[in-house]
Order: C-alpha cells, then sequence, then structure tokens
C-alpha cells in the first residue's frame, strides 16, 4: 500500500518552490520597504497556508462525525498539526517584519490577532486530543472543538477589524474582489510561492496522515489479535 | 411473527482506550425474564449494563433493545432505565424533587398511583427531605421508588444490593421480584449470588470481559 | 415529552439546585468581586482613569466568573453522579444542552444584576437614560458567555485539569463577546454614537445566533458515550 502520489507531489512541490524562491529574491526592492519586501514571499504564503489547513481541518472534521471514519480524523490531526506549525511560522515572520516596519513587533492588528488567536484554539484542540485515550471518543470530542473553533475565525477576525485596524491594505483583498496593488515581478513571485506553499501543504497533509495511519495499523493489529486470541480462549488477558 | 426479544447483542467488544473491557459478548434477554450478571469487580458488568442502556457505543459487533438497534439511540433509551451504582440524586433536592425530576424526564407525571409505593417503601415521612440528609438506606429506597414508577419495560440494575443494611436489602428484593412479577424484564449485575439468585430465573457470569459458563 | 417541557425541566432543577445551595452564585460573585477590587488597585487610584476603564474591567470580571459558573454547573452534575443518568433519559441531548444552558444563563443573569451596579458604584458606569441599551448588551453578551461556557464545560466534565482547560477553550473563541461587550458598555457610558452601538449589538446578535445554532446541533456528539 505505498502512497503512489507522494513522492511525484513531493518533487512537484520542491520545483515550485526552487522557481519561487528564485523570483523572490530576484524580484525588484520594494520603493518604500527595500529588500524587506523579501520576507513577503514566506510570510504571506504561510499565513494562507495555515487558513487552508484550518478549512481542510474543519471539513474533514465535519466529514468524520458524519461517515465515523477513522481516517477524517487522522486528516483532521495532521492538517491541524501543520497548520499550527505554519500559524508559529507566520507569527514569527510577521513580528520580524513588523519591528522595521512598525517598529515594533507586535501590533493589535486584526489579522496578526486572529492569527494568534487561531493559534490559541488549535492547540487546545491538541491539548484535549492528548487528554483522551479512546480513539473514537477523541475523534468526536477534538471534531467538535475543530468545528466550534474553526467557525470562530472569521467572527474573530470581523471583531477585532472594527474593533482597530492599522494593518496596511491586504495585497489582495481576502474579502472582496482581487486587487493586485504591487509590481508585476513581485506579484509572479508571490503567486509561484502561494502555489508551493499550496502543494506543501497537500505533500505534508498525505505524509502525515499516512504516518498517523501506520501507527493506528499497528496499534489495531495489536489490540485485534489480543481480542481475536483471547476469543479462541488461547491468550491470557494481560493485567 | 414473534415480538422481538428484550435485548440481543452478538460479538459485541469495546475498548477503553488500549484495553478491551467487553472481548465479544453474545446475549439475548427474552420479554419478560429476569437475569442475574455475576463476576468479581472490573469483570465488564457495568460496561455490560451501560452498552444496553444506550450509554456507550460498542467498537465491535450488534446489538438490539426492543427490536431497536443500539446506534438509533433515542428509541434505546426510551425501552431501558438503568439504575447505575452511582445513583445520581442531587443532594439539595428532595427525595419527592428527585423522583419528578426523573419521571418529567421518562414523560410521566401521575403521582396519585404512587401513593401506595411510596408508602410501602416508607418513604411517605421523608419524601419533603433534601437527599443530603436522607440515610444510605433511604436513598436506595428514593432509587427503587424510581425504579419501580419509570415506566420503561426494560431495568438494568447494578449492584442493587452492595452497602445496604438487612432491611434494605429485604426490601430490594421484594421491589425486585415485584418488578418481575408486573411483566418487566431485569438484568441485575452483583458479585453477590445468593442474593440476586433470590430474584432471578438464570444466572450469567462475567470475567475479564467475557460471558462464562455459570 | 416536548423539547420545550425538557429545557425548562432541567433549567428549573439547576435553579432550584442553585437556590438550595447558592455554591456557584456565592463562589461566582465574590470571585467577580474580587477581580473588581484587583483591577481597581492595579488601575486606580485615579477616578478619571477607572471610569475610563470600568467597561473593561466590568467585563473582565463577567468573563472569567462565567467559567467558572459553566464549570460548576456541570461539576454538580458530575458530583451527583448525575451526569450519566441526564445522558440516558429518554430525551435528546440538544434539549439537555439548552435546558443547562437557560439554568446557566440564569445565573449569568443574577451574576450581571449584581455586578454591574457594584462596578458602577466602584469606578463609574454613567449610562443615564441609556440603561436599556447597557442591559440590552448584559443579556447579549452574557449569552454569549453561556453559550460557548456551557458547551465547552459539557465537553471537558470527564476530561483529566478541566479545570485548568476549560478556559484555554473558551476565551479564544469568546473574544468577539468580550470585545463588542466593552465597546459597546463604552460607548454607552461615554456618550458614543447611537449607530456605533447599534452595530457592536449587532456583531451580538450574530455571535449568539450562530454558536446558539451551532452548539446546539453538534452538542450531541460530543456527549455520547
Amino acid at each position: 500500500m505505498r502512497d503512489r502520489l507522494a513522492r511525484p507531489l513531493g518533487l512537484i512541490t520542491l520545483l515550485c518552490f526552487a522557481v519561487g524562491l528564485y523570483f523572490a529574491f530576484s524580484s525588484p526592492p520594494d520603493v518604500n520597504q527595500g529588500n524587506l519586501i523579501r520576507i513577503l514571499y514566506v510570510h504571506v504564503p504561510s499565513a494562507w497556508f495555515s487558513y487552508v489547513a484550518y478549512t481542510g481541518t474543519f471539513v474533514y472534521s465535519l466529514i468524520y462525525l458524519l461517515s465515523r471514519k477513522r481516517k477524517y480524523d487522522r486528516l483532521a490531526a495532521a492538517s491541524t498539526e501543520i497548520g499550527v506549525l505554519m500559524t508559529v511560522l507566520t507569527l514569527y515572520t510577521g513580528s520580524l517584519w513588523g519591528r522595521p516596519t512598525w517598529g515594533v513587533y507586535w501590533v493589535w492588528d486584526p489579522r496578526l490577532t486572529t492569527t494568534a488567536l487561531a493559534l490559541l484554539i488549535y492547540l487546545g484542540y491538541f491539548v484535549v486530543r492528548g487528554l483522551i485515550d479512546d480513539p473514537g471518543r477523541r475523534g468526536r470530542v477534538a471534531a467538535v472543538i475543530a468545528i466550534i473553533g474553526t467557525l470562530d475565525i472569521p467572527v474573530n477576525y470581523m471583531s477585532v477589524y472594527w474593533w482597530r485596524s492599522i494593518h496596511q491594505t491586504p495585497t489582495f483583498q481576502l474579502i472582496g474582489g482581487v486587487r493586485v496593488s504591487a509590481a508585476a515581478p513581485m506579484v509572479e513571485a508571490l503567486l509561484v510561492m502561494l502555489l508551493a506553499y499550496t502543494l506543501l501543504y497537500f505533500y505534508l497533509l498525505r505524509l502525515r496522515g499516512r504516518l498517523a495511519e501506520l501507527v493506528e495499523t499497528r496499534e489495531e493489529r495489536e489490540l485485534e489479535s489480543e481480542l481475536q486470541g483471547d476469543l479462541k480462549g488461547g491468550m491470557r488477558e494481560p493485567q | 411473527m414473534s415480538a422481538p426479544p428484550a435485548a440481543q447483542l452478538a460479538g459485541v467488544a469495546l475498548r477503553f482506550g488500549r484495553s478491551w473491557v467487553l472481548r465479544g459478548i453474545d446475549l439475548e434477554l427474552r420479554v419478560g425474564e429476569s437475569v442475574a450478571l455475576f463476576g468479581p469487580n472490573g469483570s465488564g458488568k457495568s460496561t455490560l449494563l451501560r452498552v444496553l442502556a444506550g450509554g456507550l457505543a460498542p467498537a465491535k459487533g450488534e446489538g438490539r433493545v426492543f427490536g431497536f438497534d443500539l446506534r438509533d439511540k433515542l428509541s434505546v433509551r426510551q425501552h431501558v432505565h438503568l439504575l447505575g451504582h452511582d445513583a445520581g440524586l442531587y443532594p439539595d433536592l428532595t427525595a419527592a424533587e428527585n423522583l419528578r425530576f426523573s419521571l418529567a424526564l421518562h414523560g410521566q407525571q401521575g403521582e396519585a398511583a404512587q401513593a401506595a409505593l411510596l408508602s410501602e417503601l416508607g418513604l411517605e415521612a421523608h419524601l419533603g427531605k433534601r437527599v443530603r440528609q436522607l440515610s444510605a438506606g433511604l436513598r436506595k429506597r428514593v432509587l427503587l421508588a424510581r425504579l419501580a414508577l419509570v415506566n420503561s419495560p426494560l431495568l438494568l440494575i447494578d449492584e442493587p444490593f452492595a452497602n445496604l443494611d438487612a432491611d434494605s436489602r429485604e426490601l430490594s428484593l421484594e421491589v425486585l421480584s415485584r418488578l418481575q412479577r408486573s411483566g418487566k424484564t431485569l438484568l441485575i449485575s452483583s458479585h453477590e449470588p445468593e442474593l440476586a439468585e433470590a430474584v432471578t430465573g438464570r444466572s450469567l457470569r462475567m470475567e475479564g470481559g467475557r460471558l462464562v459458563a455459570a | 415529552m416536548s423539547p420545550w417541557n425538557t429545557i425548562w425541566t432541567v433549567a428549573l432543577k439547576d435553579w432550584r439546585l442553585e437556590w438550595r445551595s447558592r455554591d456557584s452564585l456565592t463562589a461566582t460573585v465574590f470571585f467577580a468581586g474580587l477581580v473588581l477590587l484587583i483591577l481597581g488597585f492595579a488601575l486606580g487610584p485615579s477616578r478619571q482613569r477607572l471610569q475610563q476603564a470600568a467597561p473593561g474591567i466590568l467585563w473582565t470580571a463577567l468573563a472569567f466568573s462565567s467559567v467558572l459558573a459553566a464549570q460548576r454547573s456541570f461539576g454538580s452534575e458530575q458530583e451527583a453522579g448525575a451526569l450519566e443518568a441526564l445522558t440516558l433519559y429518554p430525551v435528546a441531548h440538544e434539549w439537555i444542552y439548552l435546558g443547562k444552558l437557560l439554568g446557566n444563563y440564569g445565573q449569568l443573569l443574577v451574576l450581571g444584576a449584581l455586578l454591574t451596579p457594584l462596578c458602577d458604584l466602584l469606578f463609574g458606569l454613567p449610562a443615564g437614560p441609556r440603561w436599556p441599551e447597557l442591559l440590552l448588551t448584559l443579556l447579549l453578551g452574557l449569552l454569549g458567555l453561556s453559550v460557548i461556557g456551557c458547551f465547552y464545560a459539557a465537553v471537558t466534565t470527564q476530561l483529566r485539569a478541566r479545570e485548568a482547560l476549560l478556559p484555554v477553550l473558551i476565551f479564544p473563541v469568546v473574544v468577539p463577546v468580550i470585545l463588542a461587550s466593552v465597546k459597546a458598555t463604552s460607548l454607552l457610558t461615554t456618550g458614543g454614537l447611537g449607530s456605533e452601538v447599534r452595530s457592536w449589538l449587532g456583531l451580538l446578535v450574530v455571535f449568539d445566533l450562530i454558536y446558539l445554532v451551532c452548539a446546539t446541533l453538534i452538542f450531541p456528539y460530543a456527549l455520547e458515550g
């Protein structure tokens, strides 16, 4: 049962990264921000990755609750895990960028704040997962928390946006039509990087999901053989 | 077509975390029979009762209660009442309020019919007292009253004789055998064979999550 | 049994229990009072600054104590050994959730009714003729806190370390409630624009509706064994 898609997907992702990074370093510096603008090419795509991942978590959790197939619980957890990783990177690159441009590492900007809150929500998700041993119950409770938590992200964004907004106008307007406000080579670099990160998401999701599947299969096999041996009356129950 | 059995389990297995608590249970309870379930602590008796009550979903196997699949939890819960050893009386409600609450959630009202039973259990004088102030024996009687008043046809009773004085035991036995005569199906778990046998026709033994020959 | 009867039976039971023992109410009121005091010390003693901070102080106290109240709401069931029985009654779990929610919301309203005048007394919350809007803010804000609090409290009742876990789960989610409630309260007490107040109240209504519906629908999945 080898995953035939994983390797080509990984190679294409790598290729995209190579092209994207080439554009990112060869594109002209920004009129106002100079070379600082290059952080954008990793910051924006990793934020994008996080939100793709959380959307994935939401969808897989919902499918899990409806279908109760273990696979979707594994994918939801995998998606959250890589999402959390990228959220940390987003906040890190964001504060690195914020320090020279805004003069501080942190501002109460809606996107920043929403992203930090999302990080807390999904860290809570993992804490809860860690506290429940039974896979069925763990999957259910985790899915429920993921669904309620993901629903909160847009509401958080709206509320913080109203509360205070000093972020520069989004380069790509996320809400409303696409409005490009950067020079062409920069857009090119950003688009390729976005594609690369999107591919990376699917690659990592497959990999992590597969790993979880292997771990689970092994555990299942142990449990199953214990039960079967027991049914035949062959094995002593472990104390 | 004959009426479906009160409960039917086939190959039911269930695990908590990484250990199996039920390891393949086959069981059939006919309508109106009463069965005792013995076994040491931790053998899975309580878990089995919870599966039948629609509280825990089995990981493997099939089960039906009065013809309703165990997955149809609402229908199952409409036909079963579980008296757990963690009995669930609210200490700051009176005995009467506790009874009324449970019956209301079972969709039952009617207090007139209860009078005879309550006096037989010697509860009338205590109905207005908070459960907090009642002795363990009296609390058990409140639970017995609830068991007798709830109109579920299948009653699952977990350790009805644990920690009881002689009088209350006597009373428990009486109530249970009366319920049996009235046509209810009973499954009683206990680790004291002689007591449970006094009210049941058949007995089963559990060990390590399996039913073994009694 | 009709859904409304179930909801009402459960809520009434909770209120009666609470009235008898006053466990949870005493604890939450004292706790909230302490938060007021501590924030008063931290931000005072300038009367002007305290008055400016009063809406924030009020909602901080309400949010913290609402977590406590939600925990008690399911903790008391657990202690009585009644949580299992509650889930085994032949009624849909959606209505059980709404019943527990109504019970908890009632308690939070009492808490809000005690705390708001106290906050006014200590720091100043001059709503004047706009008190009906302030009342509406309290009703909507506390509903939001209650919906989320009860939901997570139910999900975590059977987990280890739930006391520490509950606030971690609740606070990131109720941020919109807190922002909107604080903003609305502060606009109302400083003579802010009516239209702004309305948009914050609108946000609260939207939040309450979304979560009331979603939490109710999803609750049975969280509870089943």
